[in-house]
């Protein structure tokens, strides 16, 4: 639906510049032909490959596969999983609050969200294609490291700020 | 040529799944057919909004302020920009590129793209909901730098 409003905009913006401004209203025309010409095949291919990835792998295999593993197996199979799953990242916030009750640690969350976000297999392709296979590979490898850092940092500030806070609502308490 | 690859693995899952499992190929039909529903009108917009902001914004003005001259600032204000919404990679990938080629440099796109997938100002009220707000303002604010330091770092090496 909201979608559907930000194209209805784009149109209508569109048709009164080329009423209005009809040189830059039939560049626009052009600039957009030729950027659907270019990506339009890959994106439906994508879209039909995108149908396989998700029948083949649904989030809750990988909730039972991070669930069993701990350690540095789960931090592997947090990468694995989470860019193999397709999708948007809004059914993530639920699966990881499931995973954190059944004691899953915080820098394999952060890891699994992140990589679910950004690097996605079944994209590569499209990828390679719209940035450059250099662009690519660097991407992938500075992006790849960098989420392990953020899961060690982000679990550090967390796991301190939530002592700090039950530790204040302890003397909030006794004095009281 | 990268199609081919699409196209390659879609005949061999099709295959695969067609002598094995027919029945999971209809899934793999109503899968395929809402992604292509709930998507397609995004990337239009997406792609005329960009048509529209090119023939009226100059390549000059976009690499005066992602451009590869305004150094660390570039990667900064990418960021920013991308956290404030939240999107599909696809979407991310296809907006990357056209700022790419209109003199955004690599720093920029690269914190860009990080951002833009991994936060959003839109997403956190649901993940607060789900997972309290500690841990969402942290991952947040810590996505963040790192976005920026993801473009840096893309800057260097390409």
């Amino acid at each position: 639906m909201k979608q559907n409003l930000f194209l209805m905009i784009s149109i209508i913006a569109t048709i009164g510049i080329v009423i209005f401004d009809p040189t830059r209203g039939f560049k626009i025309i052009e600039y957009f032909l030729s950027s659907i010409i270019e990506t339009g095949p890959i994106l439906v291919l994508m879209f039909v490959f995108l149908g396989f990835f998700q029948v083949w792998m649904q989030s809750n295999k990988a909730q039972e596969v991070i669930e069993n593993n701990k350690g540095i197996k789960g931090i592997l199979y947090a990468y694995l999983l989470g860019s193999m799953i397709c999708g948007p990242i809004y059914p993530g916030f639920s699966l990881s609050k499931m995973l954190l009750e059944k004691g899953t640690s915080i820098s394999i969350i952060i890891i699994l969200l992140s990589v679910w976000a950004t690097t996605k297999i079944a994209l590569l392709p499209l990828e390679i294609k719209l940035l450059g296979l250099n662009f690519t590979i660097v991407r992938w490898s500075v992006t790849l490291v960098a989420i392990y850092l953020l899961s060690i940092i982000c679990e550090a500030i967390i796991k301190r700020l939530t002592t700090y806070r039950i530790k204040k609502n302890i003397k909030r308490r006794m004095i009281s | 040529m990268v199609e081919l690859v699409y196209l390659t693995l879609l005949l061999i899952f099709t295959g695969y799944f067609y002598f094995n499992d027919r029945k999971k190929l209809t899934d793999v039909g109503i899968y395929s057919k809402k992604i292509t529903v709930s998507l397609t009108p995004y990337v239009l917009a997406i792609m005329l909004t960009a048509s529209i902001v090119n023939a009226y914004i100059s390549k000059d003005s976009i690499a005066l302020v992602l451009g590869e001259n305004n150094g660390i600032l570039s990667p900064i204000v990418a960021a920013l920009f991308g956290s404030f919404f939240e999107g599909p990679t696809v979407i991310a990938f296809v907006l990357g590129a056209s700022l790419l080629l209109n003199g955004a440099s690599t720093a920029a796109v690269g914190a860009f793209i990080s951002s833009f997938s991994m936060v959003g100002l839109v997403a956190i009220s649901l993940e607060k909901k789900e997972l309290g707000s500690i841990f969402t303002i942290t991952r947040f604010i810590m996505t963040l730098t790192m976005a920026v330091v993801i473009g840096c770092i893309m800057g260097v090496v390409i």
